[in-house]
């Protein structure tokens, strides 16, 4: 049985000590895989949360959103956007989440959709950690510890021109994928298995399916091999291009090699079954092809990139030529900085007062003196003010209307007087109880408390002749609040 | 008018030598003080007496000036991490830390450069800094194996270096809560105490170039290269490592 456990997981170690028979699987990578799709769930429990505070539960701003289905897109329109530069910037993502996230709700405004794809990109780019690494907790079976997993799902890095753009990491590719935890070149290779298969056995509406995931993966693939590059361009004194980066562009090469002889004999079998095709499966053949010419294209331009990328390197390198010779002491960007990375946080901000002094010039003391101290406190803080991209429309400002009709206000103020002058002297309190035993409604009673109140202040208020004197508390089912006594002008001191 | 090879001079001569701004090029006296030092052997003793008296160490003497550093962190001349930012936790002191080695690592790759008076640093762009930080601590974090692996309580430079955004979306002011905002810092703060100069500002921080100034070199060269060293040699002795440098 236990054998057989091993056998069917295939990545399962037993862990079973002497005394104890409690056989434990390790899951650590289905786990992790599982930790990855925490941030969408997350957003998706919580959307019942998020949004105006004015809306209640049932009516919140995401209620009716599917933002798996948003995440998912914005992970989408990052990945494609790697296709033609480095990623997609901040503003192409939101813009397509408010399109979709009307589509989805057409009732929301434009500001409304534009929140909510503000918060799906949030949530993806954990917006409420300081957009910080997600970082959760799984039970190692192996270790038999509780271990700590970081990723992220997208990251957010300038390019080449300085343009900051968001791309999926590989863990982003693996939500994205749908879990399918390979690397993407062997991905490449079982996709065209796949699709060899499927295209032999004339299913072309499933081989376009494939063809589109091998497309993906291509595009990862590629994704993968420039983002190794562009860090080698952009700094090329920290990279060992012998030892670095020549191996796996090497290794690249004769995976892009091999695909587009494939691609070559795919497409030329989609083309034979073609021309002997007719009706739906020609329409999907043709789109098979389409797909097929798309995949092939790419893994053109990657060869170009891989091929061209030892000459680019030299460029670079020779942009802020750098001879490179051991002498005294160990150089600050091969040895001692690297050195200095690896220590402990701990250890670092310990002697980060030393450092700091090593490296600074002697500074004169600090006198605070009053004048110096006073232009600093006067001297305006410079603080770059975003503007908003869209500046709103301006709308007429409309008078809200008033809570209680003015025949009503009247009629309750008149009935008010009569009160006062009957009895003279008279509580806001004793007041709703004998309204309440007249018989008069709810709204009426409200509108009572609202005049009265008004009397309080002199300015605002009907009745000239009445002055008030506040009370204790008092409690009613109308209202509860200080108790206000009123009564003629010049009746009491 | 000529210098007496008095106390009073030589106190004027480690005063100038403590001022940022000053330079031998406009400022006759301070040349012909340099001069005296250089000629006078008993004015340079005066001079280094001074310096030894007031905690500053004397680093480097030549027609560009005299730089001086304070001679240690204790020093009431001593530049601290909490007067460049306060700020609120060890990790993020130790990222500031580490944001100014890649600077200067970025500006003087080798000890040659440092060693070599006629190397002269071409600009350096903020991105570079940032690039560098961003790129050995990934490096790092590739290669690292199990074997290496700290103590779960204890987070490695590069680590921390690692799980920070690379640049805060929202971000209006520099903050030590991204490796863009972490560089801006350490570059804003050396270019305020006269390591750097800024050669071409621009609007957005990143495209910005700063040259370094010779008293960078010098402090790199005589006090914070000696300083990271015996400080990285104690750390992988502290590990129960063998040192490697």
């Amino acid at each position: 049985m236990k054998n057989l456990a091993a056998i069917q997981t295939g990545v399962s170690v037993l862990i079973s000590g002497s005394e104890s028979s409690v056989e434990l699987l390790d899951l650590s990578r289905q786990q992790r895989n599982l930790l990855l799709l925490r941030p969408l769930f997350q957003l998706e429990f919580n959307k019942g949360r998020i949004g105006d505070d004015k809306w209640d539960e049932q009516s919140s701003l995401l209620q009716g959103i599917d933002t798996h289905y948003l995440a998912l897109t914005a992970l989408d329109v990052m990945m494609e956007g790697t296709t033609t530069s480095t990623g997609a910037t901040s503003q192409e993502v939101l813009n397509k989440l408010t399109d979709v996230a009307r589509k989805m709700k057409p009732d929301l405004t434009m500001p409304q959709a534009n929140k909510v794809a503000d918060v799906v990109l949030g949530a993806l780019d954990n917006k409420t950690s300081g957009y910080k690494e997600f970082s959760l907790d799984y039970f190692d079976a192996a270790k038999g510890a509780t271990r700590k997993v970081n990723f992220r799902l997208v990251s957010f890095e300038p390019d080449m021109e300085d343009v900051s753009r968001y791309k999926p990491t590989p863990e982003g590719y693996l939500v994205y994928l749908g879990m399918l935890d390979l690397a993407p070149e062997d991905s490449q290779e079982l996709m065209e298995k796949m699709l060899d298969l499927l295209v032999q056995r004339g299913r072309f509406d499933a081989a376009l399916e494939i063809a589109r995931r091998a497309r993906a993966y291509s595009i990862e693939y590629r994704q993968q091999i420039r983002d190794k590059l562009h860090q080698a361009y952009r700094a090329p004194g920290t990279v060992n291009w012998v030892r670095d980066i020549a191996g796996g562009m090497k290794k690249a090469r004769e995976h892009v090699v091999v695909r587009q002889r494939e691609d070559q004999r795919m497409l030329e079998a989609v083309r034979e079954a073609l021309k002997l095709a007719d009706g739906p499966s020609r329409i999907n053949l043709e789109k098979l092809l389409a797909m097929l010419l798309g995949a092939s294209q790419f893994r053109g331009d990657l060869l170009r990139v891989i091929v061209g990328a030892s000459d680019k390197f030299l460029e670079a390198n020779q942009a802020i030529f750098r001879a490179r010779r051991p002498s005294g002491h160990p150089d600050l960007e091969s040895v001692l900085f690297p050195r200095a990375l690896a220590m402990s946080t701990q250890e670092l901000a310990e002697h980060s007062d030393d450092l700091i002094a090593a490296l600074y010039p002697p500074q004169p003391f600090k006198v605070p003196d009053m004048n110096t101290l006073l232009e600093l406190l006067l001297e305006p803080r410079r603080e770059s003010i975003m503007t908003e991209a869209d500046d709103g429309e301006i709308v007429p400002h409309v008078t809200p209307a008033l809570q209680f009709e003015q025949k009503l206000i009247d009629e309750v103020t008149v009935w008010l007087k009569q009160q006062i002058d009957a009895e003279g002297q008279i509580t806001l309190a004793d007041l709703l109880e004998r309204s309440n035993s007249d018989g008069q409604s709810c709204g009426w009673r409200r509108c009572l408390v609202f005049v009265a109140m008004r009397l309080f202040a002199t300015e605002d208020s009907d009745l000239k002749g009445v002055q008030t004197v506040t009370l204790d508390d008092y409690i009613s089912d109308i209202s509860t609040g200080t108790n206000i006594q009123f009564e003629p002008k010049g009746r009491s001191p | 008018m000529n210098i007496e090879p008095n106390t009073v001079n030589a106190a004027r001569l480690v005063y100038k030598a403590m001022q940022v701004g000053e330079s031998p090029l406009n400022d006759g006296d301070y040349r012909r003080m340099l001069s005296l030092y250089r000629a006078d052997e008993k004015f340079a003793e005066q001079v280094n007496d001074i310096c030894t008296g007031m905690e500053l160490t004397l680093l480097d003497v030549s027609e560009r000036g005299l730089v001086v550093a304070p001679a240690s962190a204790n020093s009431r001349f001593a530049l601290k991490l909490g007067d460049i930012r306060v700020t609120k936790s060890p990790e993020q002191r130790a990222a500031l830390a580490l944001a100014h080695l890649a600077v200067s690592a970025v500006c003087f790759p080798t000890t040659d450069q440092l060693d070599d008076d006629t190397y002269s640093s071409p600009p350096v762009a903020a991105s570079a800094c940032r690039d560098t930080l961003m790129s050995i601590a990934r490096r790092l974090k590739e290669s690292e194996s199990l074997s290496d692996e700290l103590p779960k309580e204890v987070v490695a430079g590069y680590t921390y270096i690692n799980s920070l955004p690379v640049v805060t979306p929202d971000a209006q002011r520099a903050s030590p809560n991204s490796l863009t905002g972490l560089v801006t810092l350490a570059l804003q703060s050396m270019r305020t105490y006269g390591l750097l100069r800024l050669d071409r500002a621009s609007e957005e921080d990143e495209d910005s170039a700063y040259t370094p100034t010779y008293r960078l070199r010098v402090q790199l060269r005589e006090l914070t290269l000696k300083k990271l060293y015996a400080i990285a040699q104690a750390a992988a002795v502290n590990e129960g490592q063998k040192p490697d440098l």
